[in-house]
């Protein structure tokens, strides 16, 4: 009896959260269906934001860069941060594990300051391949956490079982290893690509000419003045995010874990 | 021994490439940034030359002048003090809005969890500045929201108010894009609670709100800890949010940082100034993560 | 066997990405100061794709650039922001040989002073800074905004406090001072900057906020009463409050101190990557029929005789978009590195400091 009594209380307090969470986005939403260029005020219902979103080269081609970017950035971190969640999870290594928690507990925005700097001061060109260094760097970390992670739970007399039975280690490594951690490592690879897509400060502090990310088009576009064709791109964005994060969930529930 | 000569190659070789990749591009850099904080401004922005041969006499150009800017303008202090008070306050009205959701959560049925669970995370998903912009919306002032506030302030013969572009703003945008790293580490803890604890206390004739607040709220600290350190570490460095929806009195310490790389120039003293923040965030985490140790120590030696 | 087709389809996708990359002729420029037209104009003649690379202050134009940013084809950047960088040796030199189209200009807006011989910039279009105000509330409290002492003097501010916005921009908001000191905008004394930072740190505290980019929004939304803008700003703000039947009207007008005019200059820097197609750009959008759409379609001011000529009266006869007082109106001189530094920190220390009593506001 007392413990309804309780959940009431919960449920109603979490519905109010709920409320607050999705009722700013659905007003985005809604908005982008509005036919005024100012957006004060609802004043009639079209689609032409959409057509106006379509046939933005500037925005398109800004998020083709973020996937583009991302792709890049998640792959290569995939690779460093499988090799260093193994080697911690082997290994005491303070060197490294000391390293990989800076960009989880530095701020973000000494990280991309720093990096700024330390790219003019060795003469990098400001762009994409300057965005994409930055984001494995902090990519990397993720990844390492994740691979760790699900070699905790792992048998590690598999590979003894393999190299007992005349594996070379790098055989051991690739038939064996990888395999099973495989789980770990897309879910760290998702991680990764959907951190590098949505980062802004970083990029904001690393990006040069021709590097317009996602991120950055709709920063410029909410200092420079907003249309309703950032309510639509903001309506494409949250509905390709909740495609991606339901399928991502099938493809790694550990993800959530 | 052939073994030990393979283990120490398998060690380099998995360790050694990431551990090169972090060096040049985190540690390299942050103390390239520890060096900047010691040199001159140049004339046209970047730092002077740090040794300069004038009718010949070879001076180092090190100095300390931007610490002292750092350490005896007052303003500088007042920012510090107001992105502190933001962020505490962020993160307490995250912990007071989150709590509630992520026991929700934990305590419903397996069917419900995931759905549940993804709700949270799927706005947490989509980029900051668009959930940034919808509240940009909601504050501007022909919102349904601010005219019925105006409205209500009008009738106790207060003046209008302007909700977009004030701190109220900033703290409610921080609040909305943090909340879900609130309710996610709180959740992670609060699912793994064993439900007999709850009912032993029951059983010894324990009331909700007495078991809630005696056995939930204590098991769950290192969530809230997580929770609350997720938040405020990101909120510190803050500067879009204060840039798009503050005023003249709402501006951060990342404002100010922004501004000495990005306008002014001034290498040196945005040097010092990111410098300080972290070392004040990394103090305030160590501080409370060895709070936390302590009070754990204790409660497992209560046990 | 999934694995593989994943890497396989990965890479493909990477595939169609990088050859996706053709040759990109990067601008950069501030939102807005291009037209489609003249964009399709020049992509149709180099064979090339224009990047357009926005930046939202030129302040924060020349940080980049000085600090070492490359890869930018041609820049417009306003006079104070490029003199800066030739001092610096990042702009090449022009050899106008290259830019016949360089006689469309009318000649008062060549030959400047930071550049007599037009050796490394190229007048682009240039816009005065003036105060756009919201005419149905400001008549209410019968304020005529025709001064700048309205946004510096108590008995204006008090009547709008919370109202008022200023350009995010040291120059910009120091020569208001000055002007209404009735000193030389351009003053680099030390005197004169002090008095000017004591009328701004006072004045503060009845400011909204700097802004430089969004104050059209707020004027359009009723939230702010009385902004400093830009012509070509204000001239869209107008388009779009036609269209919008607002319940009040927005003005704009110059100030009897005087204005400044922001000039915006074609430069190339010196990390172009083809020289030929740098001065193909400029030639391209010095243009008539260019420079025409240009005022037309951003209500940009326009220094392009071929341009004037073609441009409605409606617009040519607007005194805050082509001022017919060119004696009040006064453009922008780099300050000596020293000063710049010194009054850079000012203006920080009064962007960044509260002077409101009230903390929380």
């Amino acid at each position: 009896m007392h413990v309804n009594k309780i959940s009431k209380k919960i449920l109603l307090s979490g519905i109010l959260v709920y409320l607050f969470l999705y009722i700013p986005l659905l007003l985005l939403i809604v908005y982008s269906f509005n036919d005024s260029r100012i957006n004060v005020g609802w004043v009639g219902f079209t689609f032409k934001w959409y057509s106006v979103l379509f046939n933005d080269t500037q925005l398109i081609d800004a998020a083709l860069n973020s996937v583009f970017i991302a792709l890049i950035a998640s792959s290569i971190s995939v690779v460093l941060g499988t090799l260093a969640g193994v080697a911690l999870h082997k290994y005491k290594i303070p060197v490294l594990s000391g390293l990989v928690m800076i960009p989880v507990a530095a701020p973000e925005l000494l990280v991309g300051v720093s990096l700024l700097l330390f790219f003019l001061l060795i003469n990098f060109t400001l762009g994409t391949a300057s965005i994409i260094f930055a984001h494995i760097a902090f990519c990397l970390s993720f990844v390492t956490i994740s691979v760790k992670t699900r070699m905790h739970g792992m048998d590690d007399s598999l590979i003894d079982a393999a190299r007992d039975l005349g594996a070379s280690p790098t055989n051991a490594f690739f038939k064996v290893l990888i395999p099973t951690i495989l789980p770990g490592i897309i879910a760290g690879w998702l991680m990764a690509f959907t951190l590098s897509l949505d980062d802004f400060v970083i990029t904001f502090f690393t990006a040069g000419v021709g590097s317009t990310t996602l991120p950055l088009a709709i920063y410029s576009m909410l200092k420079m003045g907003v249309t309703p064709e950032v309510n639509a791109a903001s309506t494409i964005i949250i509905l390709c995010t909740l495609v991606l994060t339901s399928l991502s969930t099938k493809i790694s529930p550990q993800l959530f874990k | 021994m052939e073994k030990t000569i393979s283990v120490r190659k398998e060690k380099l070789v998995l360790s050694l490439p990431p551990i090169l990749y972090l060096i040049t591009l985190f540690l390299i850099p942050t103390l390239l940034m520890v060096l900047i904080a010691f040199r001159q401004p140049g004339d046209y922005g970047g730092v002077a030359s740090l040794v300069t041969y004038k009718a010949g006499h070879t001076s180092i150009n090190l100095t300390l002048d931007s610490f002292r800017y750092v350490f005896s303008n007052s303003f500088i202090w007042k920012l510090f003090v107001r992105s502190l008070f933001f962020s505490l306050l962020t993160t307490v009205l995250c912990l007071i809005i989150g709590y509630p959701l992520a026991l929700l959560i934990a305590k419903s049925t397996k069917k419900y969890r995931d759905l549940l669970l993804l709700l949270v995370i799927i706005p947490f998903w989509s980029n900051f500045l668009i959930r940034v912009y919808a509240w940009m919306m909601i504050l501007g002032p022909n919102s349904a929201l601010s005219k019925l506030i105006n409205y209500v302030l009008s009738l106790f013969g207060v003046a209008s108010v302007n909700l977009l572009f004030s701190s109220f703003a900033v703290v409610i945008c921080l609040v909305y894009i943090n909340l879900p790293f609130m309710i996610l580490p709180l959740y992670a803890n609060l699912e793994k609670h064993d439900n007999s604890l709850i009912e032993a206390c029951r059983d010894l004739g324990g009331t909700n709100l007495q078991s809630f607040l005696s056995v939930t709220i204590p098991l769950s600290l290192p969530g809230v800890l997580a929770g609350c350190g997720l938040v405020f570490i990101p909120c510190i460095g803050m500067f879009v949010v204060p840039e798009l929806v503050g005023n003249n009195c709402s501006m951060m310490i990342g404002n100010l940082i922004k501004q000495q790389f990005l306008q002014t120039m001034n290498w040196p003293l945005g040097s010092v100034t990111s410098i300080v923040m972290t070392l004040a965030v990394l103090s305030i985490s160590l501080f409370v993560g060895f709070i936390s140790s302590k009070s754990g120590g204790l409660k497992y030696a209560r046990k | 066997m999934r694995i593989i087709k994943f890497c396989i389809a990965y890479f493909l996708f990477l595939g169609v990405n990088l050859s996706y990359a053709v040759d990109v002729f990067n601008l950069y420029t501030t939102s807005n100061y291009i037209t489609d037209s003249t964009v399709r104009d020049f992509e149709a003649q180099c064979n090339c794709k224009l990047f357009l690379n926005y930046f939202s202050d030129p302040q924060e134009m020349s940080a980049k650039i000085s600090a070492g940013a490359t890869g930018y084809d041609v820049i417009i950047g306003t006079g104070y922001a490029v003199e800066d960088l030739y001092k610096m040796g990042k702009l090449n030199s022009l050899d106008l040989a290259n830019i016949p189209n360089i006689k469309n200009i009318e000649s008062g807006f060549l030959h400047q002073k930071f550049d007599p011989n037009n050796s490394f910039s190229i007048p682009y279009a240039y816009t005065p800074v003036f105060l756009a105000y919201n005419k149905t509330q400001l008549d209410k409290l019968g304020i005529i905004p025709n001064t700048w002492a309205v946004i510096f003097e108590d008995k204006y501010l008090k009547k709008m406090k919370g109202k008022i916005t200023v350009f995010d921009s040291q120059r910009n908001v120091y020569a208001a001072a000055l002007l209404y000191l009735g000193k030389d905008p351009n003053s680099s004394n030390l005197k004169d900057l002090d008095l000017a930072r004591k009328l701004i740190t006072h004045a503060s505290q009845y400011w909204s906020r700097y802004d430089s980019t969004t104050y059209y929004r707020s004027l359009l939304s009723g939230g702010i009463w009385l902004a400093m803008s830009y012509s070509n700003d204000l001239y869209n703000t107008l388009q779009d409050s036609k269209k919008a039947k607002l319940p009040f009207e927005i003005a704009g007008v110059l100030q009897r101190e005087g204005n400044m005019i922001e000039l915006d200059n074609l430069v190339m820097p010196t990390s172009v990557k083809n020289k030929q197609l740098g001065y193909l750009f400029m030639n391209t959008v010095l243009k008539g029929k260019n420079a025409t759409s240009l005022g037309l379609e951003t209500g940009a001011s326009i220094p392009n005789l071929l341009a004037i000529a073609q441009l409605p009266t409606s617009i040519t006869q607007v005194d805050w978009i082509y001022p017919k007082n060119m004696q009040k109106i006064f453009g922008f001189i780099a300050y000596p590195p020293k000063i710049r530094i010194l009054v850079n920190e000012e203006w920080t220390e009064i962007k960044m400091e509260c002077h409101q009593a009230c903390y929380i506001k």
